[in-house]
């Protein structure tokens, strides 16, 4: 499917418009989004919790995070998805699932870890690494969603031209798609169970399954689209294959990244078939689960 | 069971590049946040590595590209 870049939309008036409508300036978008999205602070209704707490006084929701993003890493990554490589991979910290596997769990589970966020000195670290070769800008977490507002912010000092990463748990709320509507190239998505009762077991999360679907489906309207599954030993049949066969029914020819390096990471041992890496045997079937759907996977 | 260190270097200074490596006993090395500098040293350790291949191929046609400002 071809499209527009997201960030060359047509100005919002252009029905009214007689000069040739310019696009939008995705910096421009994001700066004015940027403190209305600030102000929904206040009753926070970014992720799909909704849990509405005021954390611009203070209150604290279940992801535990203030009004202002912390970053615990900001460094040139070549491990992701071969379409995206070399990227500056900015990881924000905390997060509003509480997956006990996270391989960043200290930071991602705490979002006091690491330094405070300036827009401005990453803005200039990406205009740096698009330089040096960097082929994106990846924002991450943790969840970058709970932090919408300073990503705003630090997008607008991040020139027009780059290649935009949302990398997500796909569990935000539509508050928050609407923020991201036309900000990012590309959506790099988690989708992580196939089932509501191992979301709620790993990751301690309800309705799991409708609001990442609903995110992805979304995302495909609105950006590429990127799928992420990480394997996860034991779960192959509750939930790799409920994912890939969600995923060739309604997002078929989707981009899937399927990724088998788990390892037993944070509080993994938690949980008996999470202490340890995925055996060879299931990683194969797993492929084959894919090919056998005609899933599109991607290095 | 034993942290890895991925959770233990998280609160690093954001300039300090990290990247974690979990070797297992069969010899397969799993990597986290992997590095350019790093998918060089693992590719020159195992040169026929497809995966690895591909990433610092990439690696190398970028660092032709125009050097960061200062």
């Amino acid at each position: 499917m071809s499209r527009l870049p997201p960030h060359a939309l047509p100005a919002a008036d252009q029905s009214s418009c007689l000069l040739p409508c310019r696009p939008v300036s995705r910096s421009l978008l994001a700066r004015e989004r940027a403190a209305a999205a600030h102000a929904s602070l206040s009753e926070c209704h970014l992720c799909a919790h909704h849990c509405g707490v005021n954390r611009l006084a203070g209150d604290l929701g279940p992801c535990r995070a203030g009004p202002l993003p912390r970053a615990f890493a900001a460094q040139v990554e070549v491990g992701d998805e071969l379409d995206l490589i070399p990227t500056l991979a900015i990881a924000l910290s905390g997060c509003d699932l509480r997956c006990d596997f996270c391989i960043t769990g200290s930071a991602s589970w705490n979002p006091q870890a690491g330094e405070l966020l300036r827009p401005e000195t990453l803005g200039c670290r990406a205009q740096a690494a698009l330089l040096g070769g960097a082929r994106s800008i990846m924002i991450l977490g943790g969840e970058p969603t709970i932090h919408l507002p300073g990503v705003l912010t630090v997008v607008a000092f991040i020139p027009d031209s780059a290649k935009l990463v949302w990398k997500t748990n796909a569990h935000g709320s539509s508050q928050a798609r609407d923020w991201l509507d036309g900000i990012f190239d590309v959506w790099l998505a988690d989708y992580k169970f196939g089932n509501d009762a191992c979301a709620l077991r790993l990751a301690r999360i309800s309705n799991y399954s409708r609001i990442v679907r609903e995110n992805l489906l979304w995302a495909d309207r609105h950006s590429e689209l990127i799928v992420r599954h990480l394997l996860m030993p034991g779960h192959l049949d509750c939930c790799w294959r409920p994912v890939a066969e969600w995923l060739a029914a309604e997002l078929p020819g989707v981009k899937v990244s399927l990724r088998a390096g788990f390892w037993p990471a944070w509080h993994a041992d938690r949980h008996p078939e999470l202490r340890r890496t995925v055996p060879t045997v299931e990683a194969r079937r797993a492929t084959e689960i894919a090919h056998g759907l005609r899933l599109n996977l991607i290095p | 069971m034993n942290t890895p260190a991925a959770t233990d270097s998280a609160d690093l200074p954001a300039g300090a590049p990290v990247c974690e490596l979990l070797i297992l006993s069969d010899g397969t090395v799993l990597a986290h946040n992997l590095t350019p500098a790093m998918a060089s040293i693992l590719q020159a350790l195992n040169p026929a590595d497809e995966t690895l291949k591909r990433r610092a191929l990439l690696v190398a046609d970028s660092s032709s590209s125009p050097s960061p400002q200062p």
